[in-house]
């Protein structure tokens, strides 16, 4: 009796479990055919879902890829434009500050001359100097071109030396800049034109739409500064 | 008799457990469909052994969880090997519920059939009478 009841039981447990478990496995299948996949088989679906991810990832690689040398390109182009620019700019920029270039422009041709007394090498050094003043960006004097190491002398009080090289009156004194600026610090009341005839010199000048200076063609040596 | 009305009562409540556990992923379910094929053909195996009168308890419930988790395995090892391994435990589990339900299907006829004759034995005999 004793062994028949724990007989029951133990098959009333065991069918439960195998229901239960059938039935689970229905709702699992059911969900499953709802959800779409369900008509596959794993395996399809495993081979699918592989092969599907081996190629996207191959185009994912070569998309990387194609974007990365793009990008790199990119910057080479805007790299290389920017510095070519850049330095091309500064190349120009630094001859026409040395004065290594032939340079056209508006600009004012001013002739000081003796008169009275003899134009001294201050005279002239007072007009560079308001010349720079008014934004002259190129000066040149009988034709030589004042740059940053140009110097005027007065040599045993009988010539005027600039750069080395004897310099007489007339001196022409080309000017490239604002027009307006040049006459003005020329006019202006204790001005060049002031200066000049006050002390016995004369002094003309015409204003050129189109002017040339040339460029200086000594080499600056630069020896000391680093 | 009493043992069909426990089967009976136990599968309505494992029913009605089964239908409110929650469903399990897909990747599982191959295992648990192998599994209950094995379950089930240690059942119809323990109603042949009940018919046969040769029913033992341990033999049934260690062949229910063995054969389940055996199938289970094989199935497993199967997908490791990519060899389908679950087929042949389908075919051997389905052949042998459908030898089973053979056995018990003879034996109820049988029954049955003795049932019949006896019945109509005693009608011919009193109608022979």
């Amino acid at each position: 009796m004793k062994g028949k009841i724990v007989m029951l039981v133990t098959v009333g447990i065991i069918c439960m479990l195998l229901t239960s478990a059938m039935f689970v496995q229905f709702n699992t299948v059911q969900v499953i055919e709802e959800s779409g996949v369900g008509a596959m088989r794993e395996s399809e679906l495993r081979s699918e879902y592989s092969e599907l991810k081996s190629k996207s990832d191959e185009i994912e690689a070569s998309l990387n890829e194609v974007q990365q040398s793009i990008s790199e390109y990119q910057n080479q182009l805007t790299d290389n434009q920017g510095s070519i620019s850049l330095l091309r700019e500064d190349y120009n920029k630094a001859n026409c500050d040395l004065g290594y270039t032939d340079v056209k422009g508006p600009g004012i041709i001013i002739t000081i001359s003796d008169r009275d007394e003899l134009v001294e090498y201050y005279d002239l050094l007072f007009a560079l100097n308001e010349l720079k003043y008014a934004g002259a960006e190129a000066i040149s004097i009988n034709d030589r071109r004042v740059v940053n190491t140009t110097f005027i002398a007065n040599i045993q009080d009988r010539y005027l030396v600039m750069d080395g090289q004897r310099i007489t009156s007339p001196y022409t004194i080309k000017v490239i800049g604002d027009t307006k600026y040049l006459e003005s610090v020329i006019n202006i009341k204790g001005g060049l034109k002031d200066e000049m005839e006050n002390n016995g010199k004369s002094i003309s000048y015409t204003v050129e739409d189109e002017l040339f200076i040339g460029k200086y063609n000594e080499l600056i040596e630069i020896n000391y500064g680093e | 008799m009493i043992i069909y009305i426990t089967i009976a009562i136990c599968s309505v409540l494992g029913i009605l457990v089964g239908l409110n556990l929650p469903t399990i992923s897909y990747s599982y379910s191959g295992y648990l469909a192998i599994a209950i094929v094995a379950a089930l053909d240690s059942v119809f195996g323990g109603i042949t052994s009940i018919l046969k009168k040769n029913f033992d308890i341990k033999i049934f419930v260690s062949g229910f969880f063995g054969n389940a988790i055996l199938a289970m395995l094989l199935t497993y090892l199967g997908e490791k090997l990519n060899v389908d391994i679950y087929l042949a435990a389908v075919i051997v589990f389905v052949g042998r519920m459908f030898t089973n339900l053979s056995i018990i299907r003879r034996m109820y006829i049988e029954k049955w059939a003795k049932k019949y004759e006896k019945k109509n034995g005693t009608k011919k005999a009193t109608s022979e009478k």
